[in-house]
């Protein structure tokens, strides 16, 4: 068994060694309830221009979700995937500098992790990996065995970024977050561990970074909702990186489109807080 | 007989290929991700020929494509893996952007992938090898569920048309009925084109097959899916209403070799002859 240095993956395949990650939130993609008559091709679009926004805002990498999919299935059908690796597969061609992640909602990872694979995605955000949790869909549970096999069996170059006490989900037993971070980083084998706020955009609280940073050992801690320019100074000295999404969008509406004005305002402070 | 009011399934399988007796060419994929003999190297190299094998049939005169993935026996007899979605997604997205034929999907075996990925890519039509009845072949028992692939396809996209093998090459009905009742089914039960094929990958698809079929379904799209070639296609297309071809069109004669454009010229060169007389 060789050691893994996660830290030095991480930045393998992000280049930073403190990367900022963008959320792209897909548009209600086939088959979705929301879903109406746009096309595979206005939604590859839409997704494209907050790709290209990021990539020259100097973002490291790009979470393809199809957050628009609302009432999630646990795991995605047939539909969902060809869609998801249709419109991945459409960024990385035209945005072929931006590393891109995979989170295939409700929380699918095997799925997820199929479409990274074959689009050339470098890793996949799994919200419900490890534990049970109660949710909207009634409870989700751990499918981590499952995926570290399936990315053994497809030899996949693809890391697993698992959130902990995740966002819209309470866990079933309640331990504190630093033992179920334990967990994730010995048992899950996460290649590195989000830590949210109670809802998407909803400020993650600096103390449960810090918690989970105290109770792992070498697994990157990222910080994964609400953050924005003034808060992410707060998170300094435990978090390992940061994932951007509603706080960057117009009106700070997660379905609106990336604002560019606030996406360079949020870079410059991140440049600040963490200097390459 | 039909459900259809007003059945325009014949017409409109003769406009989506805009010509009598469409030539069908088969884009037989290399090994993709998690087929027991896939090599490991990603999709580069396959999306590489996908497109090389494309444009020699296309160049070569033929009316559409098939993309399937041919190498990754033994198939799964109903849901494939999520990689395999995958991989036909991308694969197919290449070639539906580079060529302006009509384009099918075959995920063997799962004609709801196939439908997924058809959407998503912009394929026009899906073959399903299993479509009504029972069958047996490698994998066992084999049991399609019409009933699920036709509402998936009212839910997703009613545009795509179903292509439907009748006691499909490689398996054997369960139930040893005529193939006729059997594609007279097919048609009722909402395909749009039956597919009549030999024994085997390769092997000719026998006349009388044809016919029986034909004489079954009347004025509805009949397609030959194997063993069609220069030699036979003028006996085959006195009856049947085009076909899908693969083995005789690569270098050799060999289904996993490259498209051999000469021999799609030639083959094209004689439907084309046939159409002119009909």
């Amino acid at each position: 068994m060789k050691n893994i240095d996660k830290f030095a993956e991480l930045e393998r395949i992000l280049g930073a060694r403190k990367p900022i990650i963008g959320m792209l939130h897909l548009a209600p993609l086939p088959g979705s309830p929301r879903h109406d008559d746009m096309s595979m091709g206005e939604i590859a679009g839409l997704a494209l221009h907050d790709a290209q926004l990021l990539h020259e805002a100097g973002v490291d990498g790009a979470i393809v979700e199809n957050f628009g999919d609302v009432m999630f299935y646990k795991r995605v059908p047939a539909e969902t995937i060809a869609a998801m690796t249709y419109v991945s597969a459409s960024i990385a061609r035209e945005v072929p500098g931006l590393v891109l992640g995979v989170c295939a909602l409700q929380s699918d990872p095997i799925a997820g992790m199929a479409i990274a694979h074959i689009v050339g995605a470098k890793f996949i955000r799994v919200p419900y990996y490890t534990e049970t949790y109660v949710v909207d869909a009634g409870w989700m549970d751990s499918v981590a065995a499952e995926t570290l096999r399936y990315r053994k069996f497809l030899n996949a170059d693809v890391k697993i970024f698992a959130d902990v006490h995740i966002k819209h989900g309470y866990p079933l037993a309640q331990r504190p977050i630093g033992q179920s971070a334990y967990d994730l980083e010995h048992r899950g084998l996460a290649d590195a561990i989000l830590v949210t706020g109670i809802a998407t955009g909803a400020e993650t609280k600096a103390d449960d970074v810090r918690e989970v940073k105290e109770a792992v050992r070498s697994t990157p801690v990222m910080v994964a909702s609400g953050v924005d320019e003034k808060n992410l100074l707060q998170y300094r000295d435990y978090a390992d990186g940061a994932i951007l999404g509603t706080r960057i969008k117009v009106d700070n509406d997660t379905e609106m489109p990336i604002d560019p004005a606030k996406l360079s305002s949020f870079m410059n402070v991140a440049r600040s807080v963490w200097p390459r | 007989m039909s459900m259809y009011p007003d059945d325009n399934r014949f017409d409109s399988f003769h406009d989506l290929f805009g010509v009598r007796k469409p030539i069908i060419g088969m884009l037989h994929l290399p090994p993709l991700p998690g087929s027991p003999v896939y090599n490991g190297a990603g999709l580069k190299e396959v999306i590489g020929r996908a497109l090389v094998d494309a444009q020699e049939l296309l160049e070569g005169g033929a009316d559409g494509l098939e993309v399937e993935n041919f190498s990754d026996p033994t198939y799964y007899p109903q849901e494939v893996g999520p990689e395999l979605v995958a991989a036909m997604a991308v694969v197919s997205d290449h070639v539906v952007r580079a060529v302006s034929k009509p384009v099918g999907i075959c995920i063997l075996s799962d004609p709801k992938a196939s439908l997924s990925v058809a959407h998503a890519v912009g394929a026009r039509f899906i073959r399903a090898t299993f479509f009504t009845e029972a069958s047996v072949d490698v994998s066992g028992l084999v049991l399609p569920k019409p009933h699920e692939l036709l509402r998936f396809r009212k839910f997703l996209d009613p545009s795509v048309k179903i292509f439907a093998d009748v006691h499909i090459k490689h398996s054997a009905p369960l139930v040893n009925r005529p193939l006729g009742d059997s594609a007279l089914d097919a048609k009722y039960f909402l395909s749009d084109a039956i597919i009549i094929t030999g024994t085997h990958t390769g092997k000719e698809t026998k006349l009388e097959d044809i016919m029986d079929a034909k004489k079954a379904v009347d004025r509805f799209p009949v397609l030959v899916g194997s063993g069609f070639r220069k030699e036979s296609a003028a006996r085959i297309l006195q009856y049947a209403d085009g076909a899908i071809v693969g083995t005789s069109l690569k270098k050799g004669g060999i289904s996993s070799n490259v498209v051999d454009r000469q021999r799609v010229k030639e083959l094209m060169d004689v439907v084309k002859e046939i159409r002119s007389r009909a």
